[in-house]
């Protein structure tokens, strides 16, 4: 769906990525993690063809993006951080948006707005932040585009809505969709991604499937000194010191996000050798 | 295939565009109904007693001109604006479309609903305006002269400048983000003082005795039969020259915009 190779990209002297190579499939979730500034935004701005490379090649489903040909522009989405919306009903904005996107479904956008709880009396200006984006992600999701992409799309929803955003996105996904979520907010995205890329620096530092990290990395809450001394990663927390901890015994532990983007961020030398060392063994 | 210019998908893009932004129209139509009203009540006041309709035809340009650049320089103001430039740029069409669609916005209908802002506060002014000379016997209205041909000419060439500078605006509108009327009216200010100078610079150049114009170059010769020494590019040239100069602006200035379009990042 997506291939990146050898992107290089600046803001005039502001170096954003040197040589990064990625390839996305259709039918999963990504999780696009990264610190603020490492270009999370950049690189999704570059997929949907609003930025171009300044070396190196894009393809999205064999097109490039930044042509912005409409029928590229058709299977493609994006809910960006900061968006706009025109001061409109959500009715009207809905009559005249979803023509250009061919495989709209009114049905899906209704249920979505019923899911959000949004309430379509009001225009679109007259609503606060969250409910305007509840509205752009289910016209995203509506749209049924083939690439769908969101930028830190849980910003501005409150708790109820950030579940249901979840609920929503699981659902939505299919063998034919790729969805790529960019977020700092890493806990809001635990058990709806599949897989996880780490940017730092314009460098691809972490990219895993869910399964393989489960397989390969354990996190949990450990007093045994020898353990806590192995582990990848560690912090205090109210119930002992959590760690992140090469999984030698293939348990299942309850995967957690925010502390494996830890470990990756301060030791990833050593993260990324648990998951080489199993490629070794295979 | 929808990859090409559609017909189908322009017609989807004057509606969106028009919806999206009607109660925006609506208030610049008041506007320029209001600003219309406010300068023919000025002339009101001040043309008098003797009235005349050419006073009202200078009113029409300078409105239509000022009018017109203000508008067509807000036509792209949304790219000065990553939120607004995201929702623009990634609309499935064309740029040739949403363009078109936009000139047709700028120039087309704005030419219409200024002309029909102008001609109901002309007629509203002048029904008034006769009120006002039956009570007072002392004053008068002329009406212009008709000029025929010749008025049609000057009105083609006006109607040509005003699109090629409408065009123009269109083209600061994508350069200049911001205050993107006030830094193209200084740049158009700045090329037509190179222009001014420049043709400065030629007289310099050129002999004394001699007059020129953009196709021809008359050299006085006292010792020639006829007077003169006549420099001249062939009619052909000529008349295609002129056709350029009549025509081409805009097309230029739209082609450049289209270009500087597809070459826009957000």
């Amino acid at each position: 769906m997506i291939k990146i190779k050898n992107l290089h990209f600046a803001y005039k002297k502001r170096k954003i990525f040197n040589g990064l190579s990625l390839s996305l499939k259709a039918g999963h979730i990504y999780g696009l993690l990264g610190k603020n500034g490492t270009g999370k935004s950049t690189l999704l701005r570059c997929i949907i063809g609003l930025l171009f490379p300044d070396e190196g090649t894009i393809e999205v489903m064999g097109m490039t993006p930044g042509k912005r040909h409409p029928d590229f522009l058709h299977n493609v989405f994006i809910v960006a951080e900061e968006f706009y919306l025109p001061d409109v009903s959500v009715e009207r904005f809905v009559k005249l948006n979803a023509p250009f996107y061919p495989n709209f479904s009114q049905e899906q956008f209704m249920q979505y707005l019923d899911e959000f709880e949004i309430p379509q009396e009001n225009t679109l200006q007259n609503m606060s932040y969250g409910q305007k984006k509840k509205v752009l992600i289910s016209f995203g999701l509506a749209c049924n585009t083939a690439l769908l992409l969101m930028d830190e799309p849980t910003n501005g929803l409150d708790i109820m809505s950030k579940s249901k955003f979840r609920k929503v996105i699981a659902g939505a996904v299919d063998e034919n969709k790729c969805i790529v979520i960019s977020t700092h907010q890493v806990k809001d995205l635990e058990s709806l991604i599949d897989r996880i890329t780490i940017i730092d620096e314009g460098k691809i530092l972490f990219d895993q499937t869910i399964d393989s990290i489960n397989r390969q990395i354990q996190f949990k809450i450990s007093f045994d000194q020898q353990e806590i001394a192995e582990s990848l990663y560690k912090e205090p927390s109210l119930q002992g010191l959590a760690i992140v901890t090469a999984n030698t015994e293939v348990e299942d532990t309850r995967l957690d996000l925010e502390l494996l983007y830890k470990a990756v961020v301060t030791n990833g030398d050593a993260v990324r050798a648990v998951f080489n060392h199993q490629y070794a063994g295979q | 295939m929808s990859d090409t210019f559609s017909f189908s998908r322009l017609g989807k893009l004057i509606n969106k565009q028009f919806f999206e932004n009607a109660r925006l129209y609506a208030f610049s139509t008041l506007a320029i109904v209001g600003l219309l009203a406010i300068s023919f009540a000025f002339w009101f006041e001040m043309a008098g007693p003797n009235y005349n309709e050419d006073g009202t035809y200078m009113m029409f340009f300078l409105g239509l001109f000022l009018g017109g650049g203000v508008f067509a320089a807000m036509s792209f103001n949304m790219l000065g604006n990553r939120d607004k430039g995201i929702y623009w740029l990634t609309l499935p069409a064309t740029h040739l479309e949403k363009l078109v669609c936009t000139i047709l916005f700028t120039t087309v209908a704005f030419t219409i609903i200024y002309c029909l802002s102008f001609f109901l506060v002309k007629s509203v002014t002048i029904m008034l305006l006769t009120e006002y000379i039956k009570s007072n016997p002392g004053s008068s209205y002329v009406k212009a002269n008709n000029l025929g041909n010749e008025g049609s000419l000057v009105m083609r060439y006006f109607m040509c400048a005003f699109i090629a500078i409408q065009a123009f605006y269109i083209l600061g509108s994508v350069y200049f983000s911001r205050y993107a009327f006030v830094i193209t009216s200084v740049v158009t200010a700045a090329l037509i003082f190179s222009f001014a100078y420049y043709v400065h610079l030629l007289e310099d150049i050129l002999p004394d005795n001699s007059s020129w114009n953009l196709v021809s170059l008359r050299e006085y010769n006292e010792n020639r039969e006829d007077g003169y020494r006549l420099y001249s590019i062939s009619p052909a040239i000529t008349s295609f020259l002129k056709y350029l100069l009549q025509f081409a602006w805009a097309p230029i200035f739209w082609f450049i915009t289209w270009v500087r379009l597809r070459e826009k990042e957000i």
